[in-house]
């Protein structure tokens, strides 16, 4: 695969659910390397453009390629991680940190054949990484919020990924919640991850954020770099939009 | 009565190692509705001649493909085609058990309550199949359906085939209830799979944990409710599914009564 491969791709893609389009047609692109922000107000599609993109939602129209191939024919889900909007992690069933997150393992692992050393090494390294060392044998339903969204994150890492996508991480957390979550995906970023991420505003992720794409109704209205006019509109930061009043989030006017 | 213990062995193994993904999925009262779909199965066995077990499992396990579809189509009229699956099967039983060669009241109760002591050997030896089918299935593919039964729509982005999965689960619910007709009846099978789990969901801390908890009291029920039945004289379903509760119960209150063990974190 050569360097300029996109990793993701979107062409001319519509995106629904029974039949009916809520996203698109739309042009969109994913490279190595970028921490893409995906913004827009609630309804706006960002969610669906995910869920496209995974295959968990129809592409109704259109083209969706994932590392150079048609959507609908890769099998090596693995190389996507997924970490959903989730109000909690846990389920009916009690289960722990490990077992949660190497359920996001399965991917890369042989099928009817126990977990390997390499496996294992997997999981915990995932673990570390979100900063929930020493927790592996807690219950989920015992973490605070924001732990539940570090599992979820660790489940996603735990299978290796090129590409990580995130549907609002930080929804719902509160402060120290979100500083924590937002260490942990800095660390991705310095890693050297290609992240997609879906976010009501920037809030704390804005320094990590290489683009944004801002979506309105199911079309993209903004895709570029997160410029000062951008990051007042989707920063989350009250002060900011006072000063920039004239700036309303959809048709910036800075499409291209 | 040999027969009878190691019939309520068998299900109570299999009920609850299937009884745990479906509680995850939040379809606890399916096999409900699975055991009503197999009273219709049972009763066309009956009416045939052919052997009511076998007819009942091909008869369950379309029903729970029927069911298992209705299900993913997502349509909102899914519960009321799924009652009218549900109440066909039962109205659909009694009906045609009344018109079987040999079909009493007391065929027909035999079949909703359970009458563990008609277990023959040959019965054991379908039992014991299925069962460690079930058992080999619900080991053997746990980290798969863990995933889809926890966060189904996570499984399918991760490349699992999910409907394959929960079709697949239907299937095993279809055959451990037509395993337990004959130690718990049709209408308490649902109890089976879902009290024990529930149990050991109340102790246990992962979810390997609730497996092997839920498999533990399902036996220790069922063999307790069937000697139990036996020296009490009551029947061996009604009698297993009031001491799962009670187990049950016990649990809950023991847990509430003991803060400091709740405050250490279990």
């Amino acid at each position: 695969m050569s360097v300029s491969t996109p990793l993701v791709e979107f062409t001319g893609a519509a995106v629904g659910y029974g039949g009916r389009p809520v996203l698109g047609p739309l042009d969109f692109v994913l490279w190595t390397g970028e921490v893409v922000a995906v913004v827009g107000p609630n309804g706006s599609g960002k969610s669906t453009l995910v869920k496209g993109l995974l295959g968990v939602a129809e592409v109704t129209e259109g083209s969706v390629e994932l590392f150079g191939e048609p959507s609908g024919r890769f099998q090596d889900k693995g190389r996507l991680g997924y970490v959903p909007q989730r109000h909690s992690a846990a389920g009916t069933i009690p289960c722990s940190v490990r077992e949660l997150v190497a359920s996001g393992r399965l991917p890369r692992q042989r099928r009817l054949w126990p977990a390997t050393a390499a496996d294992r090494r997997a999981v915990d390294r995932a673990i570390e990484t979100v900063g929930l060392a020493g927790l592996e044998r807690r219950p989920v339903a015992r973490l605070s919020g924001g732990q539940q969204r570090r599992v979820l994150i660790a489940r996603a890492l735990a299978g290796e990924p090129d590409v990580l996508v995130m549907d609002e991480p930080l929804a719902g957390v509160d402060l120290d919640g979100q500083a924590a979550l937002a260490e942990a995906v800095r660390a991705l970023v310095v890693g050297g991850g290609t992240l997609l991420i879906v976010l009501h505003e920037l809030g704390p992720l804005a320094p990590l954020i290489t683009r944004v794409v801002a979506l309105s109704h199911g079309m993209v209205v903004y895709d570029g770099p997160p410029l000062p006019e951008v990051h007042g509109a989707y920063g989350g930061d009250a002060e900011h939009h006072h000063e920039h009043g004239g700036v309303e989030p959809p048709g910036l006017g800075l499409t291209g | 009565m040999q027969r009878a213990l190691v019939a309520a062995v068998l299900v109570g193994v299999a009920a609850p190692a299937v009884g745990l993904f479906v509680v995850q999925r939040r379809l606890a009262l399916i096999g409900d509705g699975m055991g009503h779909v197999a009273l219709t199965g049972v009763a066309l066995g009956l009416l045939t001649g052919r052997s009511p077990v076998v007819v009942a499992l091909a008869v369950a396990v379309l029903g729970a493909v029927a069911i298992e579809l209705v299900r993913d189509s997502g349509r909102t009229s899914a519960d009321v085609a799924l009652a009218i699956l549900f109440y066909g099967g039962i109205a659909g039983g009694v009906v045609l058990i009344s018109k079987a060669p040999g079909g009493t009241a007391a065929t027909l109760n035999a079949y909703l309550f359970g009458a563990i002591t008609t277990t023959t050997s040959g019965d054991l030896v379908v039992f014991g199949g299925l069962t460690a089918m079930v058992l080999a299935l619900t080991v053997g593919l746990a980290r798969e359906l863990f995933s889809v039964s926890t966060d189904e729509e996570y499984a399918t982005a991760s490349g699992l085939p999910t409907r394959s999965l929960n079709l697949l689960m239907a299937v095993l619910v279809a055959t451990t209830v037509v395993l337990s007709m004959r130690v718990v009846g049709l209408l308490l099978i649902s109890a089976l799979m879902v009290v024990p789990v529930a149990t050991a969901a109340q102790l246990a801390r992962s979810f390997r944990a609730t497996f092997v908890g839920a498999v533990a009291i399902g036996v220790a029920v069922a063999v307790s409710g069937v000697v139990g039945s036996f020296y009490a004289d009551t029947p061996s379903g009604g009698t297993i599914v009031l001491l799962a509760i009670g187990l049950f119960t016990v649990v809950v209150v023991a847990r509430s009564l003991l803060p400091t063990a709740k405050a250490a974190g279990r």
